[in-house]
């Protein structure tokens, strides 16, 4: 009905728009600008210097790093969908309607808990001489060496994206048509095989767009990597708060930042068109 | 502009982009008057309604109210209070607080308020209710909520958008005496939007038949049921036999006709459009043995609606 | 159903059991060692004490840093409320040109790594002079939780019969007073709840805080700060007051979306 913007709506919908323009875009054009400038005296000056992408780029360490965090956070993608599934499953179709809203509940207190807290917790368990440890002792077994590798890394990163992943599993999964299944068992499709012929592909874009959150969240992750993985050799997350907090060295951070954000675009925009590809046809 | 007339639709049009909701609305509603907007949905009756309400403003063409050019004046500052087909009772306000709603958006008083929105209250028998919460409310009830709400203000014109839709058919009976009855009692005009034609034929002084954005025929019941104006009409007041004939003059109870094959008849009614002349539709031509039963009905045309 | 076979279902029950153990240890961990004695607790678990609770309320720097995430955290969630609650009537009321480039710029935040926001906001805040002020925590605690406020009332809203608000405009309400007599008593307990929600994850918000707090630091950049020097279970002590205070907010949260509309007796 309101052709011209009137007072009203300006006043409701601009001062969203002029925040996340000036503290949100803003701030990341000016890191792409950034990372052409040089550094001279400690002090960033604007140029169009393409000496940070050289350095950054030509570095054995710094392709380290991309590869060494691509492989964690595809591994924690992957397994933390692979844990999550089952349990999504069951939490979907076989609690009632009651119990999935207090599971829900219970999926999302741990959003409202220090992460940090949370990996200092898992160091207290995973040490040579932790909680676990000391357990397995009991029945004759280990030490095993669980923090400070990979393994640390990984549990960290499971526990920032179980939750979420399993949250969003189940949202899709509800919308699953029931009758589909049934119709499948009516067919003599078997138990597990519906579950892969007719339940997954019916709640595909769900489960890839929760696998991609896990992917996200674990890539850009430096505290699990940091405290639980040790930190060394860096993935990108800890290359960047290394640089940052050890001088003025920024535009070299931000040819990090750039690349890592123009990696997470084309990861969601290939796992978000293998989404839908099928669906659309 | 007839002197007693409260509402004028001046060639009137609406589009929503390319979609014409509607196409030429062009006719006037008297003060006092009960007039039905009917056709099936999307036909742009509701449409219509808003822009009388100031919902939706007319792309084209002029709409007057009490005399007044009121294109582009805004809904709250004109007196069009509707009844929605949702209700749209507040439903965080109390029964009396919904019913002040109006008032206090007017900057009427505390104590006046209270005072005008009891009285509508009485008079709609839901004094009891004033301080419930509307989700404890029946479907009855609620309904005369939103008729004490959109009258608190003594208007001229009351607009209705298919509020009895939601109602099973037994308290559809009953809400529709009630609205006769109060259209009656306060003579102000009411516009009342429905699909339904016993709604429209039991209460409307006239009916507007509307299809596809085009209004195809206004008249009394009376004269819609007997004459109407094209095979759309015929066909949508529906339960008809429709033939071709050529109609040869009028007879004792109708007219006189001859079908295609050379068979004679008598039928009561036809659509309009030709006089006596060739080619024309005939129109409900009773089956023999329905033909003693039926003849002698008379009245505002809403017996004769359904025909088996 | 005649198909269920009771041996899969028990299976599958285990298994989200044990996915809450996963995801709920290092949860209930953090309470058993804030009130445990030992430095470095294993099994079997040192002596009951409240020792690092004691140390935590005689650290200056920790009572400052509470002060800080407070006043970041009150802040922020007025910021972020009204802001969101703009962006949400907007999605729910026009459409316009560009409405999902609008949508997007309201709603990636949460998506972008926080080491790259941080880093981000501290270059852009450091060229305007305000790194290392609490302002730029909240500036940057407004982009990260705006989202979630305005997820949360655009719900609240898609819940509403569209009509309630023509209503109100044809009762005679301008769209302001349709927005205070309408709009807002309707949306209330989601108001209430995102400003409770944004609290909370500004509270816990380390990342970012930490990148452009500079000597301001709020208390989760003091646990990174703990973390990264002496392993000290007074972290565990923190985080789990913390986690009390959120939870607190999250209850509260919970109940006013559970009962939407009874505002009156």
């Amino acid at each position: 009905m309101i052709k011209r913007p009137s007072l009203f709506s300006l006043v409701l919908t601009l001062p969203l728009l002029i925040w996340q323009l000036a503290f949100f875009l803003f701030p990341l054009i000016f890191l792409v600008a950034i990372s052409f400038w040089t550094v001279k005296t400690f002090q960033m000056q604007p140029d169009l210097n393409f000496g940070n992408w050289q350095r950054i780029l030509t570095r054995g360490v710094f392709w380290d790093a991309y590869l060494r965090t691509m492989i964690l956070a595809t591994s924690a993608a992957v397994l933390t969908s692979a844990i999550a599934f089952p349990a999504s499953y069951a939490i979907s179709f076989k609690l009632s309607d009651t119990a999935k809203r207090w599971m829900i509940f219970v999926l999302i207190i741990p959003f409202f808990t220090s992460y940090l807290v949370r990996i200092y917790s898992w160091q207290v368990f995973l040490t040579d001489a932790g909680i676990i440890n000391a357990a397995l002792a009991y029945v004759g077994l280990g030490p095993f060496p669980m923090l400070n590798n990979t393994f640390g890394t990984l549990v960290g990163m499971v526990t920032l994206c179980l939750p979420l992943v399993i949250l969003l599993q189940t949202f899709s999964l509800n919308f699953v048509n029931r009758d589909l299944i049934e119709a499948a068992h009516n067919l003599r499709c078997g138990r597990l095989r519906t579950v892969f012929a007719v339940v997954v592909p019916s709640a595909k874009v769900g489960l890839v767009v929760a696998a991609l959150f896990a992917f996200i969240l674990s890539f850009g992750d430096f505290v699990s990597p940091l405290y639980l993985g040790g930190g060394n050799p860096p993935t990108l997350s800890i290359m960047i708060t290394d640089i940052t907090k050890s001088g003025q060295q920024w535009p070299r951070a931000a040819v990090v930042a750039v690349m890592m954000i123009g990696t997470l675009m084309t990861v969601a925009f290939a796992a978000i068109t293998y989404a839908y590809k099928e669906r659309g046809k | 502009m007839t002197s007693n007339a409260i509402v004028k639709f001046d060639n009137v049009v609406k589009k929503f982009g390319d979609f014409v909701a509607v196409e030429r609305a062009d006719f006037e509603i008297a003060q006092g008057e009960f007039l039905a907007i009917m056709g099936s949905s999307g036909c742009g009756k509701t449409t219509t309604l808003r822009m009388l309400a100031g919902l939706e403003d007319p792309t084209s063409g002029n709409i007057y109210l009490d005399g007044e050019r009121v294109n582009g004046r805004a809904t709250w500052d004109r007196d069009t209070p509707m009844v929605w087909q949702s209700l749209a009772l507040f439903p965080f306000l109390t029964v009396q607080e919904n019913v002040e709603f109006s008032l206090k958006m007017r900057g009427v008083g505390k104590a006046e308020r209270s005072q005008r929105a009891r009285k509508w209250l009485d008079k709609m028998q839901i004094t009891e209710f004033a301080d419930r919460n509307i989700a404890q409310l029946s479907g009855g009830q609620r309904q005369r909520v939103a008729l004490a709400r959109a009258l608190v203000t003594e208007p001229k014109i009351l607009l209705l958008d298919e509020p009895l839709s939601a109602l099973d058919a037994h308290l559809k009976v009953r809400m529709q005496a009630v609205l006769s009855n109060l259209q009656r009692d306060l003579g102000i005009t009411f516009v009342y939007v429905t699909h339904s034609m016993s709604e429209a034929f039991s209460m409307a002084d006239r009916v507007v038949i509307m299809s596809r954005g085009q209004i195809e025929q206004i008249g009394t019941p009376e004269e819609i049921y007997r004459q109407p104006h094209n095979r759309f009409v015929a066909e949508f007041l529906g339960s008809a036999n429709i033939f071709d004939a050529v109609i040869e003059g009028q007879s004792d109870t109708g007219w006189a006709v001859t079908y295609e094959g050379g068979q004679h008849g008598d039928p009561r009614d036809r659509i309009a459009g030709g006089q006596g002349g060739r080619q024309d539709h005939l129109y409900r031509q009773r089956r023999k043995h329905a033909s003693q039963r039926t003849g002698q009905r008379r009245g505002r045309g809403r017996s004769h609606c359904r025909w088996r | 159903m005649g198909n269920e076979n009771k041996l899969i279902n028990a299976l599958l029950f285990v298994h989200i059991a044990l996915c809450l153990i996963f995801i709920f240890a290092p949860i209930a961990g953090s309470f058993v060692f804030s009130l445990n004695s030992d430095r470095f607790p294993s099994l079997p678990l040192g002596e009951f004490s409240f020792e690092w609770y004691r140390l935590i309320f005689n650290d200056p720097l920790v009572w400052s840093g509470f002060f800080n995430t407070l006043i970041v955290g009150l802040t922020v969630a007025v910021i972020a409320t009204l802001l969101g609650f703009g962006g949400a009537y907007a999605d729910f009321r026009y459409n316009f040109f560009g409405k999902s480039i609008y949508l997007a710029l309201a709603l990636l935040p949460p998506t972008i790594p926080v080491v790259i926001m941080g880093l981000a906001m501290l270059a852009f805040l450091s060229r305007v002079n305000l790194s290392g002020t609490t302002i730029s925590v909240i500036i940057a605690h407004g982009v990260m939780c705006s989202p979630f406020a305005m997820a949360i009332i655009r719900l609240r809203l898609s819940q509403m019969d569209p009509d309630l608000e023509a209503a109100s405009w044809n009762l005679g309400g301008n769209e302001w007073a349709t927005l205070r007599h309408v709009i807002i008593p309707f949306t209330k307990p989601a108001i209430f709840a995102a400003l409770f929600i944004t609290m909370a994850v500004s509270f816990d918000e380390f990342a970012v805080a930490w990148f452009v707090s500079g000597l301001n630091e709020t208390l989760p950049v003091k646990i990174l700060g703990f973390l990264q020097g002496q392993v000290s279970p007074r972290i565990n002590a923190i985080g789990s007051l913390a986690f009390l205070s959120s939870m607190t907010l999250i209850v509260l949260a919970q109940l006013l979306l559970r009962t939407p509309g009874a505002g009156k007796k």
